[in-house]
């Protein structure tokens, strides 16, 4: 599940992978000048992977009602 | 005469129920994405936020999520010597930021309705007909005749025949031929962020920026 997110240092669109973000990893900026690494803190890995279980069930309810 | 028993194309377009034909996948799509508005709004409320207070008084608090930035900072190596030679040093911050911003919420929707309608009539008429007649009589009959007279003698003969028949064959035949396709194509997709979220989003980016304070200022 891709998304993009605005890198806090220089503004820059990070890809990210929310699966791979809520088990612990880290995406780095694609700035070559910024190269800042964003990710998840340890404290909040349990609350992000439990919402983002429910956000893809609410997509795939979403895509399923869209092809009806 | 052929233009009496061809269908008319306008009399075979009139009457289909094109406000239904239309009109039905674009409402199914509406009230899809009111419906896929509402559960997402429920989501949100439900997982982006935390309710206090007493039922039908709550106040949504979002709940915050803590980020790990990292980046290279430069550092003198030497502090005590101005304009000295630097190094990095990578840096860990921690921010707090809204879980709802992290999450593309709020923007699925159906984003493409297509609506495809072939109708074909054809018509064709074709009449054969083929007449043929014939007649065909056959009639013969013969007669003879034999006579002498002294030294002479003569014989008669004589034939008459005739043929006549009738035949006659009518061959008509009509083609028509209807068909009729329609097809609904819907799919729902990602739709740009709205502005109030983007706003949201880049107010945390900018206070994420550090400042410089002023050499008089008191840490907090």
């Amino acid at each position: 599940m891709s998304h993009h997110l605005s890198c806090p240092v220089c503004q820059s669109q990070i890809p990210i992978d929310l699966r791979l973000l809520a088990q612990g990893g880290s995406f780095r900026c694609p700035s070559t000048t910024c190269q800042a690494v964003i990710g998840i803190g340890r404290s909040s890995l349990t609350t992000f992977s439990g919402v983002l279980e429910k956000y893809e069930r609410l997509t795939a309810l979403s895509a399923a009602s869209g092809k009806q | 005469m052929a233009d009496a028993n061809l269908v008319s194309m306008a009399e075979q377009f009139t009457g289909l129920p094109m406000q239904d034909l239309i009109g039905g996948p674009l409402n199914a799509a509406a009230t899809a994405n009111g419906m896929m508005a509402v559960t997402q709004t429920k989501f949100l409320l439900d997982t982006a936020f935390e309710a206090k207070g007493e039922a039908g008084l709550e106040i949504y608090k979002p709940i915050m999520i803590t980020m790990t930035l990292k980046r290279g900072v430069l550092f003198p190596k030497n502090p005590d010597v101005p304009g000295g030679e630097p190094e990095i040093k990578e840096i860990e911050t921690e921010i707090g930021i809204p879980l709802l911003t992290i999450l593309p919420l709020n923007s699925l929707a159906v984003d493409d309705v297509t609506i495809k309608f072939d109708m074909e009539v054809k018509s064709s008429y074709s009449d054969s007909q083929s007449a043929k007649s014939e007649e065909k009589v056959s009639k013969a009959g013969s007669f003879s005749a034999k006579f002498a007279y002294g030294l002479f003698s003569a014989e008669i003969t004589g034939s008459v025949s005739s043929d006549s028949s009738t035949a006659s064959s009518r061959d008509t035949r009509t083609e028509k031929s209807n068909s009729a396709q329609y097809s609904v194509s819907v799919h729902a997709g990602q739709l740009p962020l709205p502005e109030g979220v983007k706003t949201i989003i880049t107010a945390y980016a900018n206070a994420i920026q550090p400042i410089i304070m002023p050499k008089d200022s008191k840490t907090p």
